[in-house]
């Protein structure tokens, strides 16, 4: 059994997801309202596949709450090793992110994938 | 059809008595007090576990299995059925389809829709809920107690830290992928939540009178009250199944 808060590398991956997933949210609204609302096998294959336990990624929500509290200068009383290698491991996911899907110079829209060679959005070419 | 007992305040200390109709009969079970002790065992008592299959995530939510036992540890009486029944073995007996709605009568308790009628206080922050206490006669008409008012002190960062933490807390089982999740129980965080920030409540008495004091509170507040009243004061929203098997 795996503590879920312990598991550095599954919390960072799950980071990861969570990630590339708000970047990929806008498209995946503009997909959805164009499909019949009852249409479920539709709405699966839209659906991203999370490759982690559930838990995983709840516990990534409460990091981030927790980091968000950090930056904004609030102090705790103690912090725990596994919310300090839990933040840690945002980080590294934040930085694999940023190195995977930089942003645009022109319009800062993310891209999307590798070898993308101009902005999806306002055509900036990119290098 | 409700009828509220707005006046009335929910006695804590007295014999809970929840009777339901099968058919032509009218079965009465009558409750010791549910302690503190009794609440914690069926918190711990549920089994609340998710995992995806494909996209989908499959949850597992098991309340009525610690719900039946509870009942069973807790019946003082039960007529209605060929004889009175009294004894834990007699308890034993009752027949699941009457132990279930029973478990749940006995956990009837949402936030309230009521809005509170006194002025705003910017020192306390109040949570409000409806309660089921007894039913004595069962179908059509249910009393509820409308309105409890539980009032806490102003929550800080490190008790909202507790909170969200514990409602992260999981395990996992066979693997990291496509394992499922076991959520921890955090009722204990939740009912400590109540006790560092309560601050007053109306509504209920003990002994024919009101409680007052903190400690007062503290020590004769029903421990499933606690939880429900204070997922509200960090969630401000419903208390749903999910949110029952949170507090577990």
């Amino acid at each position: 059994m795996i503590v879920v808060a312990q598991d550095v590398e599954g919390l960072r991956q799950a980071a990861l997801e969570i990630f590339v997933q708000a970047m990929e949210d806008d498209a995946l609204e503009r997909c959805l309202g164009s499909i019949a609302p009852d249409d479920l096998a539709q709405i699966e294959k839209l659906l991203p596949k999370k490759t982690l336990a559930p838990g995983y990624y709840e516990q990534v929500l409460y990091l981030l709450w927790f980091e968000d509290k950090l930056n904004a200068g609030i102090t705790f009383s103690e912090i725990s090793a596994d919310e300090a290698e839990g933040v840690a491991a945002l980080e590294r996911a934040r930085q694999q992110f940023n190195q995977e899907h930089p942003a645009c110079p022109r319009c800062s829209k993310r891209v999307t994938f590798r070898g993308q060679k101009s902005c999806m959005h306002c055509h900036q070419e990119l290098r | 059809m409700e009828a509220e007992n707005s006046n009335a305040l929910l006695p804590l200390d007295e014999p809970r008595v929840i009777a339901i109709r099968d058919g032509k009969f009218i079965y009465r079970f009558t409750f010791n007090r549910i302690t503190d002790g009794d609440w914690r065992r069926y918190f711990d008592g549920i089994y609340f576990t998710s995992r995806n299959e494909g996209k989908s995530q499959v949850t597992t939510l098991d309340m009525e299995t610690p719900g039946v036992e509870m009942v069973e540890a807790k019946l003082a009486k039960v007529e209605g059925y060929t004889r009175v029944f009294s004894t834990a073995d007699d308890f034993k007996k009752v027949l699941p389809r009457h132990s279930n709605p029973v478990a749940w009568l006995l956990r009837m308790v949402t936030p309230s829709r009521d809005e509170s009628d006194k002025p705003f206080d910017p020192e306390a922050i109040e949570a409000r809920i409806d309660a089921l206490w007894s039913q004595t006669e069962p179908g059509e008409s249910v009393t509820l107690f409308k309105g409890l008012a539980h009032r806490f002190a102003v929550p800080s960062v490190e008790h909202k830290r507790r909170f969200y933490r514990a409602g992260a807390a999981s395990k996992v089982v066979r693997g990291s992928r496509n394992a499922t999740t076991v959520y921890a129980g955090r009722h204990g965080v939740l009912i400590d939540l109540y006790d560092q920030l309560i601050l007053g409540v109306d509504g209920y008495s003990v002994g024919g009178h009101a409680l007052q004091s903190p400690d007062e509170i503290k020590r004769e507040m029903d421990t499933y009250h606690k939880t429900i009243a204070v997922q509200q004061l960090f969630n401000g929203g419903s208390s749903d199944e999910a949110e029952e098997a949170a507090a577990a």
